[in-house]
């Protein structure tokens, strides 16, 4: 059970569901078991919650995580 | 995008009549490896950039920033036109060197062809010439060469 838990919301017309399965697929891959990962549907937007265990991994893994997901839609 | 960034960010509008998602995008991507970047659409035709800076920014640098990715935008707007503009006859350039070199291609092949037949021809008459050979005509005279050679 994961201590600490982030949220980001992004936009669905801004970020395809296919890039967001991707990227979330490789930060699993990359961070084994120290994150974990679960995708919520909202009106118009995708809800990422990171759960992690250590509190200051949090900001630096959801500013990455959105700017790996940018480049994936650039793609 | 329902997040708070902090200080160390700046957030702005784009009209997506102007600059398209695809521009956007593009734009962003200048950026990504000094910035943060966060793209929301709360309206039809309006897209938030949000770009939060990797290390410390004063507010100075963060409207620098701004006006240089403003800047940026219209760059790749402009390289886009360009290159719409420019797609057909890019096309017809690189159609026209294509073909030039696949007629090139097919013609050396027949010549090589060709070549390849001539000495296959030539071949033949040597073997042929040489079953017609009869030792006993001593055409080269071997046998006289033998004899000056035993007076020696």
């Amino acid at each position: 059970m994961a201590k600490y838990q982030k949220s980001i919301n992004f936009c669905s017309s801004l970020y395809s569901e296919k890039s967001i399965k991707e990227a979330t697929n490789e930060y699993k891959k990359a961070y084994g078991g120290k994150i974990g990962f679960e995708i919520l549907k909202e009106k118009g937007y995708t809800q990422i919650k990171l759960l992690l265990n250590d509190n200051n991994l949090g900001d630096n893994i959801a500013d990455e995580f959105s700017n790996y997901l940018l480049f994936l839609n650039i793609q | 995008m329902k997040k708070n960034l902090g200080d160390n960010a700046i957030t702005f509008s784009l009209n997506t009549n102007i600059y398209t998602p695809e521009i956007i995008y593009k734009t962003c991507y200048v950026f990504i490896d000094r910035m943060y970047i966060y793209l929301d659409q709360p309206e039809k035709n309006l897209i938030t950039a949000s770009l939060r800076g990797k290390r410390e920014l004063n507010q100075g640098e963060l409207k620098k920033l701004e006006g240089e990715f403003f800047n940026e935008l219209l760059n790749t707007k402009l390289r886009e036109e360009i290159s719409r503009k420019n797609a057909k006859l890019l096309e017809y350039i690189v159609g026209g060197a294509i073909n030039a070199a696949l007629e090139k291609d097919e013609n050396s092949g027949k010549d090589e062809f060709a070549d390849i037949e001539k000495e296959i021809r030539q071949l033949d008459e040597e073997l042929a010439e040489m079953d017609k050979a009869d030792y006993k005509k001593d055409s080269l005279n071997i046998r006289q060469i033998k004899k000056i050679n035993k007076k020696k």
